[in-house]
């Protein structure tokens, strides 16, 4: 048996299905777990398209289910996670030349290492291009809150020892 | 080095996106998400509403058999049919001035009061076809219909973690310690495949509200047989007085 949904609920999913799995796949890093993240913040638009649909901008609404899907899931998940020490083993030695290539690998995967407030809160800035105010709406924190986290982000970006190339303390240290 | 490294960052999001899974099955996928959603609330719904009939049905049954209790007195209805007798009476309380017939509990051990009895702990008959999830005990209730007969009836089910699991109705008539009680007769079976959620106890008389299937392709959810088992007390043991309505016995995955 299958659900009848809404017809311009599903012309919704059909339009703008492809952009929520990008946006969660951002998040997730993981594409089942994108979609799995997708499909049930779908299930919820369904179940409240009415309000939806009457909401100033469907659009936020949705993102904001989508990414309280995402922040929930973590929470869920987050003792089953490896991520840190696994990413780092797997990556390919592309040290010395870092080329634009190795440079968004290593990106992504010093992304991957964030905690999932500080990566939502670069994807939100920097993927869909939102001002701090929308993000700490989105987040439910305060415009300084959202500040702190991309700061801290962007530390530990720095710090990341693959996104170094010109940094030879990196190599010091792990040389000592 | 911050701005060197937002640029990096956003061309990094952007180059990964065509690394997202395809829209394809999405709609699909949701669709069936939803359906289950609302099968589970459509469960919740019926189970509610089946919670509150049977509420208010005990509710007028006890009001009823207090209303007679008050109107009539002493009762002491026939045996209606005899049961197996488990063994010559031998009235072990010849003190009773009861008006009852004799009481035959003979088999019934004396070693702690039925109410002792850590229901917990028993080792049900039940419990090998729970396996691994085990026993959970719904209710306990302690009829002593000739007011010389101390019983305890035990509404237990699988612990299952979802659905609704087949009750299993006992009749205790004794214990030899807290754990060990002495199983006089098994009312409902799990194999008759009744849901239950309580039982009540009132002078000769347990009555329990149940649900069934009328066939194998009803639903879990939603049991569509519904009835009112009666069982009196006859003297040697407790007779079910009404009558079953034919109901599916559905072999419940995991039972």
């Amino acid at each position: 048996v299958v659900a009848e949904l809404p017809d311009d609920f599903e012309g919704y999913v059909a339009e703008r299905g492809s952009g929520l799995l990008r946006f969660a796949y951002l998040l997730t890093g993981d594409r089942s777990r994108a979609e799995d993240v997708v499909q049930d913040a779908m299930v919820k638009v369904c179940t409240r398209w009415d309000r939806v649909v009457a909401a100033d901008v469907p659009d936020a609404y949705v993102r904001r289910i989508v990414l309280n899907e995402f922040l929930r899931w973590k929470r869920r998940r987050a003792s089953h996670e490896i991520v840190g020490d696994v990413l780092d083993r797997a990556r390919p030695d592309a040290r010395d030349e870092l080329d634009e290539l190795a440079q968004r690998d290593a990106v992504w995967r010093a992304l991957l290492k964030l905690p999932r407030r500080q990566r939502s809160v670069l994807v939100l800035r920097y993927y869909e291009s939102l001002p701090d105010r929308d993000i700490a709406s989105l987040l439910g924190c305060t415009e300084g809150t959202v500040r702190s986290l991309a700061s801290r982000a962007f530390d530990a970006l720095r710090r990341d020892r693959h996104l170094a190339p010109d940094r030879q303390p990196v190599r010091h240290r792990e040389d000592t | 080095v911050t701005s060197s490294l937002e640029e990096l960052l956003r061309d990094t999001l952007h180059a990964h996106t065509t690394d997202a899974p395809d829209a394809g099955r999405l709609l699909v996928n949701v669709r069936r998400g939803v359906e289950r959603r609302r099968r589970n609330h459509v469960a919740a719904v019926s189970l509610l509403a089946a919670a509150s009939v049977v509420a208010v049905i005990m509710a007028v049954a006890v009001a009823i058999s207090v209303g007679s209790r008050h109107a009539t007195t002493p009762v002491s209805p026939p045996p209606i049919v005899a049961t197996t007798t488990p063994s010559p009476s031998s009235p072990a309380t010849s003190t009773s001035t009861s008006t009852e017939p004799p009481t035959t509990a003979s088999t019934a051990p004396v070693g702690v009061p039925l109410t002792s009895v850590d229901w917990q702990s028993v080792s049900y008959p039940l419990a090998t076809r729970c396996a691994p999830v085990g026993v959970r005990v719904v209710q306990v209730a302690y009829p002593n219909p000739t007011g010389n007969t101390p019983l305890a009836a035990v509404l237990v089910e699988c612990n299952a973690g979802a659905g609704t699991p087949p009750v299993v109705l006992y009749v205790y008539d004794g214990a030899v310690s807290t754990r060990q009680p002495h199983l006089a007769s098994t009312l409902v079976s799990d194999t008759d495949e009744w849901q239950a959620a309580s039982f009540s106890a009132a002078g000769t008389d347990l009555t329990m509200n149940v649900a069934g299937f009328s066939s194998a392709t009803v639903p879990n959810c939603c049991p569509d047989v519904h009835t009112q088992l009666v069982w009196r007390w006859t003297g040697s043991g407790y007779q079910l007085v009404s009558t079953v309505p034919p109901h599916a016995r559905i072999p419940i995955a995991g039972f």
